[in-house]
């Protein structure tokens, strides 16, 4: 009898049990991939302004939910942080970290990702926005180590159509983002490989991240942002999540 | 010798490596890509295989080679020798020379015989596989086989058949032509290696035709331009077996083609000896068709000699008879022995004389010595003689309505004056074969005469007037005509001075021609002891014209009184009217033409020597039917049946004298066709015909370039399918777990009872505290 909401009771004239009351704000920490792979962009814009977008419209949203939100610009050797805050001024901080955020040479994305877990004091949502191109495995491990904090882990992979489709059909040179890297070769001639390569490694990132818990989402750049973001946003809802401590319910945009 | 027959196309051989040059090309055009998934291109590279660089570079090889193929196959390449196992190829030409010559006997058979047989065996040893032709030289080069024959046991006994069926004519053989018609001949088989044309001749020099240099230059080119090695092999007898001994009849002539019943003429045939030798006395047997009418003498005969054998008939009847004559001579060569000439007896030949002085007595008209010439006296015919001529008499204007194509000819004894309708009439009739007799005297109007019948060198008359000559003024007071007559068919009799007095005739005035219209080009038939034309003839039309400078009776001169007035008038009126008959002597490809009356007859049969019968088919004129042909190339008889008459009317075709000269080729010629055409090499049965042969490839090359493109299509597709054929990666994430797919399907299809949250009414923070979706479980 105790537990009975007599509050909504007397409006609704039906019985609600109140199990527990607690704070009901979300505390989401974006993270931004700022490696040199990012950089990429041949028919679209790039991978890394197309997250970065991604990131500050997330954020945005978050906070126009009154939920706390932090930023985070992952680099190796300039990194940024934006504390999680709840008001609604504190997007221009978020903004202004992403605005400032330049793709670097190369980077150790695992390790920069385990940089941000200290300061993530309470639980809430860390959200990736990267191609994730590296170490699957290391990469998983910096996730699991995330989850075990008990944070939901939820990963953006950004990818460009052409890295998709591969479809250059002209000798060419393919000059790496990242390093001195240089092949020289007929693309229609390993494209076949390429494919298999790339298709291995999407299926084996996707399967580390929800073998975690995580949520992975996985568009192009050619893709609309605000259907990509929709999009992740109705399976959310559609799946309840409950997980955590974390609100299950986002006002849609 | 080129193995290619289109070499022109190897330039563009190069054009092979245009696929190697386009794929460095390509590479060559290294786009620079800033590439972020380097980890899994290395791998690829890696990973790429040595297949499929083998792959790529068999494709660029098929290319190169395609085109390679390709450019070669237009080249047309022959490969040398039997590589590909083809057997020779080589055409066999026959070109026989089957004139009359070749009748003579060489031993037992005739060398025309003898040529056959060498031609059945010539086939005989030729191998399966080669082509054959035969073409007959006389008396104008024919094929016999349409087509080259290819060899083989089918066709060798047909070849033969064909062989034996040819005869030789009595005509000569046309060599240069014969052999020009062989090498200009189109080449069928364009793999032909050799062709070799085999001439078969009995070696008479005649056929030969050497005088013909240009013609010979001529023949000698066409062979150089000819692209298949050919050469011309002559066969011919053993010198020592034939022989040379020849007596022939040349020619037989008659006095006139058209004679009158119980009308005597002359025939006349001339007897050649062609041997070397003197000949033996002969003699020469007459005959009406085949029946035998006198014999004649002809004495022996120095080599090279002739004699003219007269004979002297009648006919009692009208109709056309066949006259032949043959020398009993023992030589080599008989049907040279024999001569034929068609004459035709008629009842009576109408002749038009236009008088002038039709109001005088008859004594006194023009035409009255004219009309006595003929046996016509007060207008009836002599009952003791009549001549074959049957004269009317009419006055001058009625020239411009009588039908004047029912006479031969018209004779004006003493011209006055013709109105131009008169000379336009006249003109038609001489156009189309009569004959025109036009005497001057002192009522000739000159200058009408010569603005309407000189007409500027249009009209009849070939020379214009000048004035009339007083030959009296001469020293003598007068000129006589010309004993010295120049040969002309008209004056033959004229010419004998010992049965005429041709010579004796005087002229004290005449009309005279201007001498600068008398040219050499004008036929003068007399003229005058002082140099000047008395009488001139004009060919007009099909018809003859003669124009003589004094009247036909007793005026100016003393020619109506002579001896030779009749048989002039016999003579020129027979000569006249000679067009308008039908020509039955005729030489090679002149025309058989004969007129037939209103008839219901369309169709006639002609046979020839030859056996040959060939059906023609009259055209209408006139007034009946015409029947014509040209086909009389081939000397000897041909005969014309009208319907089923069975009557045939004889035409001959005169053979060609020099065919009886049997010499052969003297060694000037021989080194003229050696030197000028490149003949002379002889064929021996040593002879071996050299294999050069070449097989063409080029279907092969077409053949392997089908296969190329179809393995390089082959190859294209899978090494396309590699490339492009590998299946996408989706560039999203599969379809959320209870949601819907992020594209193409917006409406929900989530099973679970509960709605979609994005598909509710905003709502505020309060509203939803109430609804209990905090983060408490409420349970209702």
């Amino acid at each position: 009898m105790r537990r009975i909401d007599w509050q909504v009771y007397a409006r609704n004239d039906r019985y609600y049990i109140r199990q527990f009351e607690e704070e009901t704000n979300l505390q989401a920490l974006v993270a931004l991939d700022t490696s040199g792979s990012m950089r990429f962009g041949l028919s679209t814009v790039s991978k890394f302004e197309y997250a970065r977008r991604a990131a500050a419209c997330l954020a945005r949203l978050l906070l126009h939910q009154r939920d706390a939100v932090g930023a985070a610009v992952l680099h190796d050797s300039s990194p940024a942080f934006v504390p999680a805050r709840q008001n609604a001024s504190h997007l221009q901080s978020i903004l202004v970290a992403l605005q400032n955020a330049t793709p670097s040479e190369g980077g150790s994305l695992p390790t920069q990702i385990r940089s941000c877990i200290p300061r993530m004091r309470r639980r809430g949502m860390f959200i990736l926005f990267s191609d994730c191109f590296g170490d699957i495995d290391e990469l998983a491990t910096a996730l699991k180590v995330v989850r075990a904090r008990g944070h939901d882990v939820t990963v953006f992979q950004v990818l460009a159509p052409e890295e998709i489709r591969f479809d250059f059909r002209h000798w060419s040179s393919f000059q790496s983002l990242e390093s001195a890297q240089r092949l020289n070769l007929d693309p229609a001639s390993v494209r076949d490989g390429y494919l298999k390569q790339l298709r291995t490694f999407l299926d084996r990132l996707e399967e580390a991240i929800t073998g975690i818990g995580g949520d992975y989402v996985r568009t192009t750049t050619e893709h609309d942002l605000a259907e990509t973001l929709g999009f992740y946003l109705r399976g959310r809802a559609a799946n309840g999540h409950v997980g955590g401590n974390v609100t299950d319910r986002m006002v849609t945009l | 010798m080129s193995f290619f027959l289109s070499s022109v196309f190897l330039a563009a051989l190069p054009l092979a490596v245009a696929p190697l040059l386009l794929h460095f090309f390509d590479r060559r055009r290294n786009v620079v890509i800033e590439w972020g998934a380097m980890q899994f291109l290395q791998e690829a590279a890696t990973r790429r295989t040595s297949a499929r660089r083998l792959q790529q570079w068999l494709l660029l090889l098929l290319r190169i080679l395609a085109i390679a193929a390709l450019v070669t196959a237009l080249a047309r390449p022959l490969l040398p020798g039997q590589w590909l196992g083809a057997t020779d190829r080589r055409e066999t030409i026959f070109v026989l020379d089957n004139s009359l010559s070749t009748l003579r006997q060489a031993g037992d058979v005739s060398l025309f015989d003898d040529m056959i047989a060498q031609a059945e065996q010539a086939i005989e040893d030729l191998p399966s596989g080669d082509t054959v032709r035969i073409l007959i030289a006389s008396p104008y080069p024919v094929w016999i086989t349409p087509a080259s024959v290819r060899v083989d046991i089918g066709s060798r006994p047909d070849l033969r058949d064909q062989l034996r069926a040819l005869r030789p004519t009595h005509g000569t053989s046309d060599l240069l032509a014969s052999l020009l018609k062989v090498v200009q001949s189109d080449i069928e088989d364009e793999t032909l290696m050799e062709r070799r044309i085999i001439l078969m001749t009995d070696g008479q020099g005649a056929d030969w035709n050497t005088s013909d240099e240009a013609g010979w230059q001529r023949f000698r080119d066409v062979l150089a331009e000819v692209h298949v090695p050919t050469r011309v092999d002559i066969v011919k007898p053993d010198a020592t077996v034939v022989s040379t001994t020849n007596i022939a009849v040349n020619g037989i002539r008659t006095s006139r083609s058209v004679v009158g019943v119980n009308q005597r003429f002359t025939v006349t045939a001339q007897v050649r000896n062609f041997s070397r030798d003197e000949s033996a006395a002969s003699s020469l047997d007459w005959s009406v068709g085949d029946e035998s009418r006198e014999q004649s003498n002809i004495p022996a005969l120095d080599a090279g000699a002739t004699y003219d054998a007269i004979w002297n008939h009648s006919f009692d009847r009208p109709g056309v008879f066949t006259l032949s004559c043959q020398v009993a001579a023992d030589d080599d060569l008989q049907p040279d022995n024999t001569a034929t000439v068609v004459v035709e007896v008629v009842e009576r030949i109408p002749v038009l004389l236009v008088e002038g002085s039709t109001g005088f007595a008859e004594i006194q008209q023009d035409a009255y010595l004219v009309q006595a010439a003929l046996g016509r006296v007060d207008g009836q015919d002599d009952q003791n003689w009549r001549a074959v001529f049957e004269p009317r008499t009419i006055p001058p204007r009625r020239l411009e309505t009588i039908e004047l194509d029912r006479f031969r000819v018209v004779v004006i004894p003493n011209l006055t004056d013709l109105s131009q309708e008169a000379v336009s009439r006249l003109s038609d009739f001489v156009s189309g074969g009569g004959g025109l007799w036009l005497a001057l005297g002192p009522r000739t109007d000159v200058d009408r005469f010569n603005r309407y019948m000189f007409n500027d060198g249009d009209g009849l008359s070939p020379v214009s007037l000048d004035r009339i000559v007083d030959e009296r003024r001469g020293p003598t007071n007068s000129t006589t005509i010309n004993p010295f007559l120049k040969r002309h068919p008209a004056t033959a009799d004229l010419a004998d001075d010992d049965k005429l007095d041709t010579g004796d005739v005087k002229v004290t005035r005449r009309m005279r021609f201007h001498t600068s219209a008398v040219s050499d080009d004008v036929s003068i038939l007399l003229d005058l002891t002082n140099g000047e034309p008395l009488v001139v003839e004009n060919y007009f039309g099909e018809g003859r014209v003669i124009v003589q400078g004094i009247p036909l009776r007793l005026q100016w001169s003393e020619l109506a009184m002579s001896q030779a007035f009749v048989v002039m008038v016999h003579d020129w009126l027979s000569y006249l009217s000679e067009p308008g008959a039908t020509r039955r002597n005729l030489q090679p490809g002149d025309p058989i033409a004969v007129h037939v009356g209103k008839t219901r007859l369309r169709d006639a049969t002609l046979t020839t020597p030859a056996g040959e019968d060939i059906t023609l088919t009259g055209e209408p004129v006139d007034d009946g039917i015409e029947f014509r042909t040209s086909r009389t190339i081939l000397p000897g008889t041909y005969t014309l049946e009208f319907g089923l008459s069975g009557d045939g009317v004889p035409f001959h075709v005169a053979r060609d004298p020099g065919e009886s000269d049997l010499s052969a080729l003297t060694a000037t010629d021989r080194r003229f066709l050696s030197e000028t055409a490149g003949l002379g090499r002889e064929y021996t049965e040593t002879e071996t015909a050299g294999s050069n042969q070449r097989d063409p490839v080029w279907p092969l090359l077409l053949m392997l370039l089908i296969v190329i493109m179809v393995a390089e299509l082959l190859l294209s597709g899978v090494i396309a399918r590699n490339r492009f054929g590998t299946d996408p990666i989706s560039d999203t994430t599969e379809q959320w777990a209870g949601a819907a797919p992020l594209f193409g399907n917006i409406s929900a299809t989530n099973e679970s009872s509960s709605p979609d949250p994005l598909d509710e009414p905003l709502r505020t923070k309060e509203q939803v505290i109430e609804s209990g979706q905090r983060r408490s479980d409420l349970v209702s």
